[in-house]
């Protein structure tokens, strides 16, 4: 189980930390990934872009996200590991 | 804890009452509103004035004895001048804004407040005033239970009985001042409401406020009606019970006396409603096993109460298909009188007239059910309540202990067994049903006769019935509507897994019913011996099943044919309607009562 | 200040016949006495404990039997003595006129009037009749007088009040034992409307209010106070005002014309109750809101467990909608609108509700905003109810807390934090248990979830590294000697400074009224303390038509006193709107003079009575309750709620005063 921690202090929460959390439980449902992704909300992971998108943590890679793209986001950053995960 | 009464050393513990104290030590103090069987003192008539001291302190005071604990020290004295002046100003008070119209009241004579007048040595009434009590309301909108609020004395004993007791909360406490009265829950009158008229507060009242419908003078017409042919059915707990009203032992049986005094009065057939007991259990009987053998809805609930029956389909109309469509002894009776017997007796059905003497204050609603009509024609033309029938005998200069025993005479609907009997107290219907149940299973008689297992006072209880080779099954019983809600979230959530319930509306189940008499200040106090004399009675019959009673074996025989069968069906089931309802509040209404 | 012509109170007689005016020393414990309204004079004063009169010149007998009128109106009818004795004893009073048998006539007067003082069940019986053998028994010649040369008037001038302790305590000045009784009388419709005469939120004020009533309830002397506010929860709950709506525009039968429109900036408890009235005084009201949820204070600063935000709170809310009143979400004062864009919009006056909401500093070294695990008290309760409980996601907030502070918002933020899976979660408060101004129950509950609690500490700095909190060093107290307030002083003790590790720091010490939604040229003017300069009596601020209540008006306060400002600012609003002037209120001026005598009333109870033990109110277990926010606190039952408002004394009495017009 790996905990996927969206930043929602206060410029991410402002960028739309809120959007992208939704999305994301959406798709953990929607791929059934409920026993393996956590989504969790921190008050701050460490990394401030400072710019509009919202920063997401999983394992130890940050990286940040557009609300509006985060089914791209998710796509590209969730899937992908869990499948290279699964490969090793 | 130590304190002194009169001059007299009492011990107690802490928390008890002046008063509570003074009756364990035999010292008398006037009251009026509390009633200690319901544990109910609103210290509201203000009656019970007594003088007394704290410890150590000088002055004294004049407190009420039934809400004012006593304390370690303290020194009361009942019968001061002073004390016995603010009684009698206090009663002053109370009569004055009461209906005072003693001479036309069903409960003169017999009436708390004119006791209470009494024992305060009352020299006069000096402020009594009509304005201050034509305001109240008259509420006769009720078949059978009358509500005069010009007498209410604001004891709110009904409304501790209706709420603690019964658990309907049907009735409210309402308006200010002299025009405060008990009123109905959502502002309506009492025919139209969740009341079930099972009448618990008749009982309690103390005064004429809240009593039963009086129907006695419809009676007196029927007698003295030479067109008129009347038939009595008497109740298996009015003839208990309604010696008391006479100042019999209770639990004495007066049926003998009651059968000659009604042929004194002129009613042409006196009959018992025993036999009809006798009938249902035939009836009821038979649905049950057809229940179990179909699988249809279980548990089924018995149907005689009718404050039950009431209370099922104003609260829980989701459950009426569990009632057994039998009809009620009472109804019962009313239908095969206009039917069988008329035809029996070559009597025209439409000069007679079916009344019943019965513990019961619902009754007059059910006999008044459209359902319990034929052709415009009641089944039941009136219900009298025992004690009803105690004020008939009463005013017709009867008077019963002088009466020689009687004896039933009517071949076709003039025996009943032990097992009718007992439908009297709570658990006689199951007991009954299973006596005749357990035959028609296993081709045998109960081996004990009797089914002890499911006697007792307990408001809800349970019991398992070995049916032979058909196996076990468990049958419960709750009486009082505080049991009978408590059964049926059972029954909702799934935890009672009984076949048959039978229910009670009333605490004690008929005999101690709404029409019974009462007793003053105390409530459901001669259980005991009615219930006893019940059992004696089943005891000492030489039938003692239902299914046994010659006259229930000729009915069928000659005339119903099969139980459950279509002559059956016409005359003894019956339906039931839904009559939830839903009561809209909006604000504005809400706030101008409020505002007055 | 006023001067007593002839007065008996309690065991106080005054007798200053025959002295001139200005011979007459002043009687100091009355307080303001001398008006009613401006330019209208206080002739006479009556009261539960005797009566004062300050004019030679009135009917004293008449005054007290108008007084005796007014209580028996207000008798409930359920004891024989007030019921028939106060009506019998005003009808002799009216008829007393003549001068025949007048021994006789004061004779049974004074015994029906003694007979009822000391045999009635309830405060109001009990005082009704006190004035009149106060008068009785020291003036008996005043009355003769007055009776012998037939000069006994009724209805002079004047005005009448009926209160109680809990009353008088309430902002609000909820009636407390009217909607007590109701529940006695089985009526529990009728008691919730009572409430509902003051403020919509009457489940929420059941779940949260601090109980002013309470701490003035007279069965304090007996057992324990009445449980006020469990009752009214019990009633709320079970009434479905909101759900079912009993409120509508029907309700409104007396609309004002269409363009007097009102706005209400902060849909929290003190604007929804400005909303609730005007709506009803038929106003039409749009409320604008910041946040994207109604509520307020009440929304994010007190946590779901106490107080579910879907099925109550915002429920209720939905009352303001039911009347006919928009409320504008995500609209922020000073970023969305100004002041003057609401005048260009229409709106003929303004309420402004925007609370206290900036969380104040500690002030210590270290201590930044913009650090990882830095966050104020009340943003923190924010942000849980808003991701949490809103949108349903799980939190990480690290194995340890450190939350500062003593008050209800501290103790939200501890419980809360332990529901959201931190482990270790620590309380620092800079003095001791017993001065924690917290509600007892809350500190109780937290130290039975197992808050870790120090006491005694202050903190000294917030130790960072790399950007992210990692521990708060802390310096031990000691309680010094009481100031002239009776509060100790706290000193440190000097080389005791420790500290804790840990992953974040939650300062929870007070709020502030943020100013940034409005501008220093739409002249709205602020006090030292910077909150928003508002008159006490019509809450108007520096700007006309602008009116200002709640917290950012009082400073952080309560549930109860926000509702009750916004009460008052509706009136002061349809005072202003409707009249162009502040208009006198009788009852709020009869509210004031109690409370400048409150030396004189004497709330002892002098008779034995039986205990009846407070409702227990069951609480979900605390080992299940820290991982959940489910509300704690248990529903009572039917029979509870009989038992205990059974035992509401009833502690009624009249005041009234007899005026020049």
């Amino acid at each position: 189980m790996r905990d996927l921690v969206v930043c929602v202090g206060e410029t991410c929460h402002l960028s739309g930390a809120e959007l992208v959390i939704k999305n994301f439980m959406e798709l953990v449902k929607k791929y059934g990934l409920e026993n393996e992704i956590a989504i969790k909300a921190s008050f701050c992971i460490g990394s401030c872009c400072e710019c509009d998108e919202v920063s997401v943590k999983l394992g130890d890679r940050i990286f940040q996200v557009n609300p509006e793209q985060s089914f791209a986001a998710f796509n590209q950053e969730v899937l992908q590991s869990l499948t290279s995960q699964s490969e090793v | 804890m130590k304190a002194t009464i009169n001059g007299r050393h009492v011990e107690f513990s802490s928390e008890q009452t002046i008063l509570e104290v003074a009756r364990d030590n035999g010292h008398f103090i006037p009251t009026l509103c509390e009633m200690a069987d319901i544990d109910h003192t609103p210290g509201t008539c203000r009656m019970c004035i007594v003088d007394v001291n704290r410890a150590e302190q000088d002055k004294s005071q004049l407190l009420t004895a039934c809400d004012t604990p006593l304390e370690d020290g303290m020194t009361v004295r009942t019968r001061t001048t002073e004390v016995r002046h603010h009684q009698r100003l206090q009663m002053e008070l109370l009569l004055a804004d009461h209906n005072q119209d003693c001479a036309s009241c069903s409960r003169h004579g017999d009436c708390e407040l004119q006791d209470t007048a009494q024992f305060v040595g009352l020299e006069g009434t000096r402020f009594g005033n009509k304005d201050f009590f034509v305001n109240r309301s008259v509420d006769n909108s009720s078949p059978s239970i009358q509500r005069d609020m010009t007498k209410c004395v604001r004891c709110q004993r009904c409304l501790a009985v209706c709420r603690d007791v019964q658990g309907t909360d049907v009735l409210v406490y309402s308006g200010k001042g002299v025009d405060a009265e008990i009123g109905v829950r959502n502002n309506t009158v009492l025919g139209n409401s969740d009341c079930i008229s099972c009448g618990q507060c008749t009982l309690v009242c103390p005064v004429g406020a809240l009593a039963e419908k009086n129907d006695i003078e419809q009676v007196i017409d029927y007698f003295y009606d030479p067109e008129i042919f009347t038939v009595i059915q008497i109740a298996p707990a009015t003839r208990v019970a309604l010696g008391e009203e006479f100042q019999m032992a209770p639990g004495s049986n007066v049926e003998g006396k009651l059968i000659s005094a009604f042929r004194q009065l002129g009613a042409d057939e006196v009959l018992d409603t025993n036999f009809c007991a006798d009938v249902v259990i035939m009836e009821e009987g038979n649905e049950l096993l057809q229940r179990i053998q179909n699988q249809s809805v279980l548990p089924m609930f018995t149907s005689c109460s009718p404050g039950w029956v009431n209370w099922l389909e104003k609260n829980h109309p989701e459950l009426l298909e569990n009632l057994s469509t039998v009809k009620s002894p009472q109804q019962c009776f009313g239908a095969l009188a206009k039917t069988y017997l008329a035809d029996r007796m070559q009597i025209n059905p439409a000069t007679m007239r079916v009344v019943s003497i019965m513990p019961c204050t619902a009754k007059k609603e059910e006999a008044a059910r459209p359902e319990f009509s034929v052709d415009g024609r009641p089944d039941v033309d009136v219900v009298l309540t025992t004690r009803e029938c105690a004020r008939l005998l009463k005013r017709e200069g009867i008077w019963l202990q002088g009466m020689p025993e009687g004896k039933y005479d009517n071949k076709w609907m003039g025996l009943y067994s032990g097992a009718a009997e007992i439908f009297g107290t709570t658990g006689g219907v199951t007991e009954a049903a299973v006596r005749t149940v357990h035959y028609a299973v296993t081709g045998q008689e109960l081996p004990t006769i009797e089914f002890k297992a499911i006697r007792g006072m307990e408001y809800m209880r349970q019991a398992d019935i070995d049916l032979g080779e058909k196996g076990n099954i468990k049958v419960g019983v709750a009486h009082g509507l505080a049991a009978a809600k408590t059964m049926i979230e059972q029954v909702k959530s799934g935890q009672a897994d009984y076949t048959l319930i039978e229910f009670m509306g009333c605490p004690g189940g008929c005999m101690g019913g709404g029409g019974q008499p009462r007793t003053k200040k105390k409530y459901q106090s001669l259980k005991n011996q009615r219930r006893e004399a019940i059992f004696q009675i089943d005891d000492g019959a030489s039938v003692r099943q239902s299914h046994n009673n010659p006259c229930v074996q000729a009915l069928y025989d000659d005339y119903l044919g099969e139980p459950l069968g279509q002559k059956s069906h016409e005359l003894l089931h019956t339906t039931y309607r839904d009559k939830k309802v839903k009561v809209h509040h909006n604000i504005k209404t809400i706030w101008e009562d409020i505002r007055g | 200040m006023a001067k007593i012509v002839i007065g008996a109170w309690n065991e106080l007689k005054v007798d200053n016949r025959g002295k001139q005016f200005f011979e007459i020393e002043d009687f100091n414990e009355l307080v303001n006495f001398n008006e009613f309204d401006q330019g209208n004079r206080i002739k006479a004063f009556f009261g539960g404990r005797g009566f004062f009169v300050f004019d030679k010149d009135i009917s004293v007998l008449g005054a007290i039997s108008d007084y005796l009128k007014k209580s028996a109106c207000e008798s409930c009818g359920k004891c024989t003595p007030c019921r028939s004795g106060l009506r019998i004893l005003t009808e002799k009073l009216d008829t007393i006129c003549d001068e025949n048998n007048y021994e006789q006539k004061i004779a049974q007067i004074r015994e029906l009037a003694e007979h009822i003082s000391l045999s009635s069940l309830c405060g109001l019986g009990q005082t009704a009749t006190v004035p009149l053998l106060q008068l009785l028994d020291n003036f008996p010649d005043v009355v003769e007088k007055e009776v012998k040369s037939c000069a006994v008037v009724s209805n002079q001038p004047g005005h009448s009040y009926l209160t109680a302790p809990c009353i008088e305590e309430c902002p609000s000045k909820v009636d407390v034992p009217r909607y007590i009784d109701y529940i006695k009388d089985g009526k529990h419709t009728h008691s919730v409307g009572v409430v509902l005469q003051k403020y919509p939120m009457a489940a929420t004020c059941g779940r949260v209010c601090v109980r002013f009533c309470e701490m003035a309830c007279r069965r304090t002397q007996v057992d324990d106070a009445v449980g006020i506010k469990v009752l009214k929860r019990f009633v709320a709950d079970q009434e479905k005002y909101a759900t079912e709506h009993w409120f509508s525009k029907d309700l409104i039968t007396d609309p004002k014309q269409d363009d007097l429109k009102v706005a209400v900036i902060g849909a929290g408890p003190s604007g929804i109750s400005a909303a609730y009235h005007l709506l009803l005084k038929g106003y039409r009201v749009e409320i604008f809101e910041a946040m994207t949820e109604p509520g307020g204070m009440a929304a994010v600063g007190i946590p779901e467990y106490r107080l579910p935000k879907e099925e109550i709170l915002r429920k209720e809310i939905s009352i303001i909608e039911d009347l006919g009143g928009k409320i504008h979400y995500d609209q922020r004062m000073g970023r969305d609108f100004a002041l003057d864009i609401l005048i260009d919009k229409g709106f003929k006056s303004v309420f402004l509700g925007v609370g206290a909401h900036k969380g104040k500093e500690m002030g210590v070294p270290g201590e930044e905003n913009s650090i990882q695990g830095y966050i104020s008290g009340v943003k923190f309760l924010l942000f849980i109810n808003h991701y949490h409980i809103n949108i349903g996601v799980d939190m990480d907030l690290g194995d340890k807390m450190i939350v500062v502070g003593g008050g209800n918002v501290a103790m939200d933020c501890v419980r809360s934090a332990l529901r959201m899976g931190v482990k270790e979660v620590h309380l620092v408060y800079r003095r001791s248990r017993n001065e924690m101004p917290a509600d007892i129950e809350e500190i109780e509950a937290a130290e039975h979830e197992g808050v870790i609690f120090h006491y005694l500490t202050h903190p000294t700095k917030v130790i960072s590294e790399d950007g992210k909190v990692v521990g708060l060093e802390l310096i031990k107290m000691e309680l010094g000697k009481p100031d002239q307030n009776g509060r100790a002083k706290v000193t440190p003790v000097d080389g005791s400074e420790f500290t804790l590790e840990t992953d974040f720091v939650v300062p929870a010490i007070g709020q502030k009224v943020d100013h940034s939604f409005i501008s220093p040229d739409e002249g709205i003017e602020f006090n030292s303390w910077g909150l928003i300069d508002a008159d006490e009596q019509t809450l108007q601020t520096s700007r006309r038509g602008v009116f200002a209540g709640g917290d950012a008006v009082t400073g952080p306060a309560t549930l109860i006193e926000a509702m009750a400002q916004g009460h008052q600012a509706a009136e002061s609003i349809d005072d202003y709107l409707t009249y162009g002037r502040p208009r006198f209120h009788p009852e709020r001026r009869f509210q004031k003079l109690l409370k400048e005598m409150r030396e004189l009333q004497s709330e002892d109870v002098d008779k034995p009575i039986r205990h009846l033990y407070r409702v227990k109110v069951d609480e979900l277990d605390p080992e299940i309750r820290k991982r959940k926010f489910e509300e704690v606190e248990k529903p009572i039952s039917l029979e509870a709620a009989y038992h205990e408002a059974g035992r509401c004394m009833r502690c009624y009495r009249v005041y009234s005063v007899v005026t020049e017009k």
